[in-house]
């Protein structure tokens, strides 16, 4: 019963944010442009020539799925509950039978369906341009996007739990330069994590910062074996378990020295 | 006479809004902390590139890169405290009508817009650590002598001239479409190619879109150059005329605008 008022709940939300976001497409397509960063990266790479371990063609197909990852795991968390929190915008949304987590979640949702038809033929554009499109592994496409909302999901609780901390802090913007310029060159824009030194590569396997963007691009690569595919959903797995039961405690905490402000 | 009283209304503002910004110091804290680790962690990403590059990225040694990631923090910085929150609000003003507010005060609009507000004190912060960075590089590589120092700040004058001449001039299409947002984007991407050199980049075509068309590599390379002492003149004489050119294609395109602006009532 409760479950699927649940889902109608947030069928309407999806509906309402899809509605939002395509009435400002410009705007979505001025944000995307600051996305194609992966594609200078992949031209600086193929400036600097082939590598033992990573071909013209496997730099090329790595930053269009960097691409195309970045695209679809945005997250915009910590500037809403930011303005909410210190406009006490959130007191509204507290009003609702259903935690503004979800909300918030359709929000993302409804901008990454608006994306979709711009992504893929950019990335097709881009294929063509760049002469690999009969090397696209098709049959790993299902992984990849897998992945990719795995990615997303863990992307969404690790900013998500940042952005409680502005019950603590009252403001928290920076906490997304950090994450953003953070995840730039630890999450595999830059350049392929293999490239780094091997002691921390090892700790960075460990870490969150590769599961969003750069081993979704390793599934469609087709460059992990089948252990090392399972390693790596359960490290991800792991870290969105973490951050969930984090951010609902400091919500549950939070939440109790907002409504002491507002009171 | 009138500049001065103008200035002196500017540092005011300043001086009130960095006050209420000392509220939020936890964020503050984080902002020089992300100030702080990305520059470390780009860092770290060119040397990996380096490292595989065979030691240089389009024949710039390491020294000289640091040199130019610390110009990019630098720009970067000077974006998100003075350029971004001054020129994105420009396409609220039109639609809000508030330009009335701006164009009735006995001073020029362009200005009034340029220097209206101010980002986080962080960012500022990160300002700094930029130029720490090209001192350090500069000193490892024992540029420092005060000829290099001064051909870095007229260069750096230069592309900062050149950055924001581009933004002001795009935003002045708030004037004939209204709703324009989220322009910095745009420039937040020029200035991530601009953490390579030019050219690094394969092929003529793009090294030519960079410098000319999208002209980072006066914003960032440029500078960087100069620091380190390997600019050639035909660059710096390339990079003050653009700056020139951009400055006054700058004050055209908002004489135009403003010939434009019809209010919020009219």
């Amino acid at each position: 019963m409760i479950g699927r008022r649940f889902l109608r709940a947030l069928r309407a939300l999806y509906t309402v944010k899809f509605a939002e976001s395509s009435a400002y497409r410009a705007q979505s397509a001025l944000w995307m442009l600051g996305g194609l960063f992966p594609l200078i990266m992949w031209a600086i790479w193929r400036g600097i020539g082939t590598d033992p371990s990573y071909s013209q063609r496997d730099f090329a197909l790595y930053y269009l799925f960097i691409f195309v990852a970045r695209q679809f795991t945005p997250c915009w968390a910590i500037f809403v509950m930011d303005r909410e929190v210190r406009k006490g915008e959130l007191s509204a949304r507290l009003m609702r039978p259903l935690d503004p987590l979800w909300n918030l979640a359709a929000e993302h949702w409804g901008e990454m369906s608006v994306r979709i038809p711009p992504v893929v033929l950019l990335f097709v554009l881009f294929l063509f341009i760049s002469g690999y499109g009969a090397d696209v592994p098709l049959r790993q496409m299902p992984l990849f996007l897998l992945g990719l909302a795995v990615g997303w999901w863990l992307n969404f609780s690790l900013h998500y739990c940042m952005a409680m901390l502005v019950f603590w802090t009252q403001s928290v913007t920076h906490f997304d330069s950090l994450m953003y310029r953070l995840f730039g060159i630890l999450g595999g824009i830059f350049t392929p994590l293999e490239f780094f030194p091997p002691a921390l590569a090892v700790v960075l396997h460990y870490l969150p910062f590769p599961y969003v963007m750069y081993f979704p691009a390793q599934l469609a690569l087709g460059r992990l074996g089948p252990a090392a595919t399972l390693e790596g959903f359960a490290i991800a797995l792991g870290w969105i378990a973490i951050f969930t039961m984090l951010h609902r405690i400091l919500w549950r905490l939070g939440l109790r020295k907002f409504a002491a402000v507002g009171a | 006479m009138r500049i001065a009283h103008l200035w002196r209304s500017a540092a005011a503002q300043l001086k009130a809004e960095l006050a209420a910004q000392m509220q939020y110091r936890a964020d503050m804290v984080a902002g020089f902390v992300a100030s702080a680790l990305g520059l470390a962690t780009s860092i770290l990403g060119y040397y990996v590139i380096l490292h595989r590059g065979g030691g240089t990225i389009g024949g710039w040694t390491f020294p000289e890169i640091v040199a130019l990631a610390g110009v990019v923090q630098m720009t970067s910085a000077l974006m998100d405290f003075w350029l971004a929150p001054n020129l994105s609000a420009v396409s609220q003003y039109v639609q809000r009508g508030e330009f009335d507010l701006i164009l009735i005060r006995p001073i020029d609009a362009l200005f009034a817009v340029t220097f209206r507000k101010v980002g986080a004190i962080a960012d500022m912060l990160g300002f700094f650590l930029g130029l720490a960075l090209v001192a350090v590089a500069m000193g490892i590589d024992r540029h420092a002598a005060p000829g290099n120092i001064l051909l870095f700040l007229a260069m750096y004058g230069a592309g900062v001239i050149i950055i924001y001449a581009l933004w002001a001039s795009l935003v002045t299409l708030a004037f004939y479409f209204t709703k324009i947002e989220e322009f910095a984007g745009i420039f937040y991407l020029l200035l991530s190619a601009g953490q390579f050199p030019v050219g690094a980049l394969p092929g003529r075509f793009l090294q030519f879109l960079f410098t000319f068309l999208l002209p980072v590599a006066f914003v960032t390379n440029v500078p960087a150059e100069a620091a380190m002492g390997r600019v050639s003149g035909a660059m710096v004489a390339a990079a003050l005329t653009m700056a020139a050119l951009l400055l006054l294609v700058c004050r055209l395109a908002w004489r135009l605008a403003l010939r434009r602006y019809a209010s919020a009532s009219s």
